[in-house]
């Protein structure tokens, strides 16, 4: 099996898929947690469970 | 964990976040563009610098999981901070074992030729991706805290448990009934790829430690969030 | 009355009240022979009676009927102690949780095997399994059975609990309970086609590696129950 060419698709598009996939997801993950923090803390604030500001 | 020690936690580890990701980065530049192609597998085998540290981080939180759960049921004064740590360990371990099975799998197509090869590694990390599934739906249907908390550290445990088990059951049933279809038996591999997939691995392992971080303040805050609207509902 | 011989009376205590419920009702047993019936006829119309008369499939059939069966007990095996109010009496008196564990499990192993023979004779009917078959398998069978049981009643006991207090388990318990037992399936299948002398397997594997893990799952669960015994079973 020829390694750059798998039934007319370049090794590229696995590569690629591959990379952008993790890329996207642990972004995702990141963001997700970040903004999982800042809204549990916004509503400790909002709903007066917490004197601190931040 | 007091409200402010939880603040500066967050704000410490949201700030390593940028190092770790440049760090991971640099990981994946020498990869991709600094190491030549692969003799038997071609431009094809720099999947293994995604693929491989992915895999390992899965597992790691997996028995990090397990760890903190058995240490929650060992030390129960600090059991709830335990608990929370197994939530955080097991989110990670069910994304990065999700990319797991989606990276294996795009590496299997042009190697392997097919998509899905039950493979032993593969057939491990997707048995233990669903414990990880049927740990949030547990959680989810789970109302009373104490009870949520016991019944998630146990699966946790059993999840850890079941890997080993798994993959040792999985790769004698393989050899009986199926011949492994990867024929490209590449010789060991050179240095340079050991060096670069060792940087990309501990680079993974970083940034999912600063996840991890992040995660655990959150989870904690949520908890804190719910246990006092609870505690409002009742009075 | 010494602790030992206090804890094996708890045990046949559980053992034997959960006996009792199930069998003087009759109701509960019937309804899951049948349901195990109806999965017999469910195989050959999915896959046609050409193809559910060969070997590989026909073993493979008899087990994943099984599976089913097993979910379906497991499930409510603690049914009938929560209902009569008696788990709350068990858990409020002095009595050892592993106790209750060991007689749930023992209860699984012959609850699961009577249900099993009626199975047997459905199998070897409808899946026109012939005398040489049954002759080869004929030793094999009976202690595959058992341990079969044995780990499934232990990894299905120690869920029973862990999703006692959990809403939707009727989806809980088989999001659980198939990732972790999926070894001892594996080994049954493995075992019992083995011994039949019908098929030709591809590679020679000895049958120790999969008694092993026939028996190395039920020891390893049932070590973690008994380990967390008193997390399974708390007011």
């Amino acid at each position: 099996m020829s390694t750059s060419e798998f039934g007319n698709v370049s090794w590229v598009y696995f590569v690629a898929g591959a990379y952008v996939l993790v890329v996207v997801v642990l972004l995702g993950l990141a963001v997700n947690s970040l903004g999982r923090y800042r809204r549990a803390r916004q509503a400790l604030n909002d709903e007066g469970f917490s004197d601190d500001k931040s | 964990m007091p409200q402010a020690h939880r603040d500066k936690t967050f704000s410490l580890w949201a700030k390593i976040l940028y190092p770790a990701i440049f760090i991971q980065l640099v990981g994946w530049y020498l990869g991709l563009f600094w190491i030549g192609a692969d003799k038997d597998q071609g431009e094809v085998f720099r999947i293994m610098f995604v693929h491989v540290p992915v895999a390992w981080c899965a597992f790691v939180w997996i028995l990090a999981a397990a760890v903190f759960a058995i240490i929650g049921f060992v030390r129960k004064s600090v059991f709830e901070q335990m608990d929370q740590n197994t939530h955080a360990a097991i989110d990670l371990g069910t994304v990065f074992g999700a990319l797991a099975l989606a990276t294996g799998s795009i590496w299997g197509r042009p190697t392997w030729g097919v998509w899905w090869d039950w493979d032993p590694r593969l057939t491990t990390t997707l048995v233990m991706f669903l414990i990880c599934c049927a740990y949030h739906v547990l959680r989810s249907f789970t109302p009373d805290v104490q009870a949520r908390r016991n019944a998630g550290q146990i699966v946790a445990i059993l999840a850890a448990v079941n890997v080993p088990i798994v993959y040792f059951s999985v790769n004698i049933w393989r050899s009986v009934h199926q011949p492994q279809t990867f024929v490209r038996k590449g010789g060991s591999a050179s240095p340079d790829i050991g060096l670069v997939l060792l940087v990309n691995t501990l680079a993974m392992l970083l940034l999912s430690f600063v996840i991890f971080k992040i995660r655990r303040v959150a989870v904690a805050t949520e908890e804190t969030l719910e246990a006092a609207r609870e505690g409002r509902n009742q009075a | 009355m010494s602790a030992a011989q206090l804890w094996r009376r708890n045990c046949w205590l559980v053992f034997e009240y959960s006996v009792r419920s199930v069998f003087l009702r009759k109701a509960s047993w019937a309804g899951t022979l049948a349901f195990a019936a109806c999965l017999a006829i469910l195989f050959p119309f999915a896959f046609g009676t050409e193809l559910i008369q060969k070997a590989e499939i026909r073993h493979g059939a008899f087990w994943a009927i099984n599976e089913f069966v097993v979910a379906l007990t497991v499930a409510r095996l603690f049914t009938v102690e929560t209902e009569g109010g008696i788990l709350e009496y068990f858990l409020s008196t002095q009595v050892n949780r592993s106790a209750i564990l060991f007689g749930k499990i023992l209860f699984v192993v012959l609850y699961l095997l009577s249900i099993q023979l009626p199975l047997l004779l459905m199998w070897i009917v409808f899946y026109n399994v012939p005398g040489n078959v049954l002759l080869s398998l004929g030793s094999t069978l009976l202690p595959l059975l058992v341990l079969f049981n044995l780990g499934t009643g232990t990894i299905g006991a120690l869920l029973a609990c862990v999703t006692a207090r959990s809403t939707a388990r009727d989806i809980l318990m088989p999001l659980l309970f198939y990732p972790l037992q999926m070894s001892i399936l594996l080994a049954a299948v493995s075992l019992a086609t083995m011994s039949d002398p019908g098929i030709v397997m591809l590679a020679g594997t000895s049958n120790e590696s999969w008694w092993t893990a026939m028996l190395g799952v039920p020891v390893l669960f049932l070590a973690v129950g008994v380990l967390l015994s008193n997390v399974l079973f708390q007011e």
